[in-house]
């Protein structure tokens, strides 16, 4: 076992809501409800569905990996295939941040430029560790 | 020792996760539709352009996670629905996103919209009964 990669799985475990401490803070300091009130009531439930099944799927990713870090460590092809799952998620937030959600497009302030780096910081973590979980078994099965 | 009835289930339930996988593309299939056939962009200019990007960032997100589980569904249909802990636990995670999105179909959109798509609201209902369904089993049964 690798103590390196159990180290840091762990620790994408617990980033995970660390990520969704970040979340819930969204909706009440970029005001979502004051806009969200100008779409239609389909576009707005659609917002909050997605909004929830993302969490929800950010919470079974931490979830997972806590519960299965033995199983992802030893590199089984259905624990690699959930790895790399979850590590291309992790990628494309990553590739999203630099194309749509550029920082031009967030609110003015220090704290969030502190809390957009430490996102960015934590989103590449997260897409370095399961996506290096996979290279490491790809080139030493 | 395995039973009949257990090599049978054995047989049936990865092909049943197989049908879930393509479930899945054909469920996100639909959401390049929906841009339009809800007007995103004429509601979507109301807001401001944060609130926007995530928007579309959440439905980007939305058809790669189902893209994603789809991909899991068709290459490791067995592992899914084998006694390892691994494939319950992936099940029971997707039993319980298929359920809430059930939940969420039934008692969170306008019942007014839904009469108007009457078609459309029976079989999303459906394939997400059968989605909950095949992953309870596999969680529960694999």
């Amino acid at each position: 076992m690798n103590p390196l990669l159990s180290s840091a799985l762990w620790l994408a475990g617990v980033g995970h809501f660390c990520v969704l401490l970040a979340s819930f803070q969204v909706p009440a300091r970029m005001k979502w409800r004051e806009d969200l009130a100008k779409l239609r009531p389909v576009n707005r439930k659609l917002m909050w569905t997605y909004g929830a099944f993302i969490v929800f799927t950010i919470v079974a990713f931490g979830t997972l990996t806590l519960a299965l870090h033995d199983e992802l460590l030893r590199g089984d092809r259905a624990a690699l295939g959930l790895a790399a799952f979850i590590g291309l998620f992790w990628l494309m937030r990553l590739v999203m941040d630099f194309t749509v959600h550029t920082h031009a497009d967030w609110p003015s302030g220090r704290r969030f430029i502190v809390a957009h780096v430490l996102l960015v910081l934590l989103f590449s973590v997260l897409a370095a560790t399961y996506l290096g979980l996979v290279a490491f078994y790809w080139r030493w099965p | 020792m395995r039973t009949a009835t257990g090599d049978q289930r054995m047989k049936t339930l990865p092909q049943l996760i197989w049908v879930a996988g393509i479930v899945q593309l054909m469920i996100a299939s639909v959401n390049f539709f929906l841009p339009r056939r809800l007007r995103y962009a004429e509601n979507l200019a109301r807001v401001s352009t944060i609130v926007r990007q995530i928007f579309i960032v959440h439905s980007i997100y939305i058809v790669l996670v189902l893209a994603g589980l789809a991909g899991l569904c068709l290459c490791f249909a067995h592992e899914l629905a084998g006694p390892g802990g691994l494939g319950r636990s992936v099940s029971a995670f997707l039993a319980v996103f298929w359920a809430l999105r059930v939940g969420i179909q039934l008692f969170y959109y306008d019942a007014a919209l839904k009469r108007e798509h009457i078609t459309v609201h029976i079989l999303f209902t459906g394939a997400f009964t059968y989605l909950a369904t095949v992953f309870a089993a596999a969680a529960i049964g694999g």
